[in-house]
């Protein structure tokens, strides 16, 4: 699973310390979640749309193979 | 670090306070049954007059001062914790993000593990030699797996 956390947080202007504080988690947890060495829970994919104000697919690339999901 | 036991839900600063108190009369707890420990070993020495037992009372003597320091520590901790917002902030994200709960998860598994494994290994060695530690350490792991599948059990229930 990829995701576009990074790109949505540069388009915003947005720094880790500033997501990490809105969605309620560590800095580091943000940086893992971009470098995609963690998976968000379901209500953190869900913080982090609200934060970015849209969809959780437009954040997280689900690998169709990968995940499980053909 | 994630301490043991110590992972939490609070969504804001004050649902924290309330977690941060409850783990302090957890201390104090654990802080009383230090001094029972400490007050018993040293009753039994001044006391009772036990002797021959020279090792056994100075492992009380060690389990409740240890015990007291520890709790007094954390006790300290957590007053300081709850006297400065930013500082509470950072304690509360350190016990409810979410990936470092799943970090300590994995951690207990694999600790669990290698305590089953050391269990088992000095039960079966140490056994040969005295054989009272084979059956107090085979019945440790009994006791686990048993805890283990009533939990199971109950949680399976629930969820």
């Amino acid at each position: 699973m990829q995701t576009r956390i990074q790109e949505l947080r540069k388009t915003k202007d947005v720094t880790q310390s500033e997501l990490a504080d809105a969605v309620n988690v560590t800095r580091q947890t943000i940086i893992s979640l971009e470098g995609g060495r963690y998976h968000a829970s379901l209500i953190l994919a869900h913080k982090l749309a609200q934060f970015f104000e849209v969809a959780i697919e437009e954040i997280f690339i689900f690998d169709q193979e990968d995940e499980n999901l053909c | 670090m994630l301490g043991l036991f110590c992972s939490s839900k609070a969504n804001n600063n004050e649902e924290y306070r309330k977690v941060i108190r409850i783990r302090m009369n957890r201390m104090i707890l654990i802080l009383i049954v230090g001094v029972i420990t400490l007050v018993f070993a040293l009753m039994a020495i001044y006391v009772w007059k036990i002797t021959g037992k020279d090792q056994t009372l100075g492992v009380y003597m060690g389990l409740g001062s240890g015990l007291i320091f520890g709790a007094g520590c954390f006790l300290i901790k957590y007053n300081l914790i709850l006297k400065n917002e930013e500082k509470l902030k950072i304690d509360r994200l350190n016990n409810t993000d979410e990936r470092i709960q799943e970090i300590s998860n994995k951690s207990y598994k694999i600790a669990t593990m290698i305590l089953l494994v050391g269990l088992y290994a000095v039960g079966l060695i140490g056994g040969i030699f005295y054989p009272v530690l084979q059956q107090v350490l085979l019945f440790l792991i009994c006791l686990f797996l048993l805890g283990y599948m009533v939990s199971y059990k109950i949680y399976e229930r629930r969820m």
